[in-house]
């Protein structure tokens, strides 16, 4: 009788003991996962980063990634975030809403163009469209322009239809005031040279911080895909950055090239530098008659 | 004799249970071993043939660049002189540090290869500090739009395995 419970208690310990060892291995297990986890989740997140900066930098192209993150703008970078994990878009020219989910990337070059003469590149930008977003343009001014750009998961709609438009995140674009407000809607009011960014309240419109400087359908369509005042002008900063540094190297590059060129190359090259000198002038001076002189001169264009 | 033998049977009774609780400790601890050493294995191989996959892809869209593509219609093609304009920018740190966003940690150069045996080398890009480095080589067609002359070159990148 004794032995039987000592027999029975031993096994109680051994239970016991049996079930410490499985919640020490379980929590090693589940220590591992998360770590292994949260690994996959960092790679998937930096993978995506830098799929986001290399696309940035190519030019026209568009693609679908899976990814779902949300990004912000923090001291004048985009910075994505996934989880616990986040990872900075550092000098990315990119247009970023603040949640996205698989993601459409669309990528413009910005570049001065003369029908029969070589562009002068200044850059490129990057739009990622929400796949959980419905994005709409006004048929109003600029619109094809810059549906154009925002490719196919954007929709024309007559001024007068806006507010019958339903989603469940809605973005939409106008060259002319917006009036009606439908739910869940950030406006975009473009103008020669301000974009404006509006969120819809009960049926009204109400202005998100303020308008901010801007030219071109290009960079509109940055504003369209960001849909935050924030977002945009971090976008934007970074794409006026690239543009600089990408003058100053034409302008290098050219005034290496006066002593080598020959002489009627030579004042050309000299003229294109110097107006090329300042990011200001480039838009201000027709540079491409430069650039046009250059090339039916027989001369190294940029 | 029969007491010492029943002694003996009731002491293997009695560390029986201690026994199985020890040999299934060890077939776990074993099981979960091979699993972690797995796991690693394979998120080691992803790390790495993502890597190579970056290197290739990212010295094939240096030749779409601005700052170093041709500004004829010439496909695979760089510029001798924006090439040498863009080394010189690169001096510059701040330069370096804008286009880090697009390089990462890398050293990137060009060996343009003369017919006369004449190599140049032409270093773009440098911004690494590691030794356990691993280069990947492409090639390409370097323009000096000067003389109007292409000649073959390899475009190299250098990056920390």
């Amino acid at each position: 009788m004794k032995g039987q419970i000592e027999i029975s208690f031993q096994w109680i310990m051994v239970a016991i003991a049996g079930a410490a060892f499985l919640l020490i291995f379980f929590f090693t297990f589940k220590a591992c996962t998360q770590v292994g986890n949260a690994q996959i989740e960092g790679t998937t997140l930096k993978a995506a980063a830098t799929t986001l900066s290399a696309t940035a930098w190519q030019a026209e192209v568009t693609k679908n990634i899976t990814l779902d993150a949300t990004a912000d703008c923090i001291g004048g970078v985009i910075t994505l975030h996934q989880g616990n994990s986040a990872q900075q878009l550092d000098l990315v020219p990119a247009f970023l809403p603040g949640t996205m989910h698989d993601p459409q990337l669309i990528t413009h070059q910005i570049a001065l163009t003369l029908p029969g003469v070589p562009p002068i590149v200044l850059g490129s930008v990057l739009y990622a469209l929400d796949d959980n977003t419905d994005y709409y343009v006004v048929k109003e001014g600029n619109y094809r322009q810059l549906a154009a750009l925002l490719g196919a998961r954007v929709k024309l709609v007559d001024a007068n239809q806006v507010s019958s438009v339903s989603g469940k995140n809605i973005v939409i674009a106008s060259y002319t005031q917006l009036t009606a407000a439908p739910q869940n809607a950030r406006g975009i009011y473009i103008t020669n040279d301000h974009i404006s960014f509006f969120q819809s309240k009960n049926g009204a419109w109400s202005q998100i911080g303020q308008p901010i400087p801007s030219a071109g359908d290009v960079l509109a369509g940055g504003a369209v895909a960001s849909a935050d005042p924030k977002l945009f002008a971090c976008g934007q900063a970074v794409t006026a950055k690239r543009m600089k540094y990408l003058l100053q190297e034409y302008v290098a590059r050219n005034n290496d090239l006066i002593p080598l060129a020959g002489d009627k190359c030579r004042s050309l090259l000299s003229d294109s530098a110097s107006v090329m000198s300042s990011t200001s002038s480039i838009f201000s001076s027709n540079i491409m008659t430069y650039q046009q002189a250059l090339y039916s001169a027989g001369c190294p264009v940029i | 004799m029969m007491n010492d033998m029943r002694g003996n049977k009731g002491q293997l009774q009695t560390l029986e249970p201690i026994l199985i609780t020890i040999f299934l400790a060890l077939i776990i601890g074993i099981l979960l071993l091979v699993y972690v050493r797995i796991n690693s294995s394979q998120q080691t191989t992803a790390v790495s043939t993502q890597r190579n996959q970056e290197d290739v892809a990212t010295l094939a869209r240096i030749a779409t660049l601005p700052e170093l593509k041709c500004s004829n219609a010439f496909e695979n093609c760089i510029d001798e002189q924006k090439a040498k304009a863009f080394s010189f920018m690169m001096a510059d740190a701040k330069s370096r540090i804008f286009y880090h966003a697009f390089f990462g940690d890398a050293n990137i150069s060009i060996s343009a290869i003369g017919l006369d045996g004449n190599n140049e080398q032409i270093p773009l890009y440098y911004s690494l500090n590691s030794t356990n480095v691993k280069t990947t080589i492409t090639y390409f067609t370097i323009y000096d739009p000067v003389t109007n002359t292409r000649r073959f070159a390899t475009l190299m990148i250098t990056r920390p395995t």
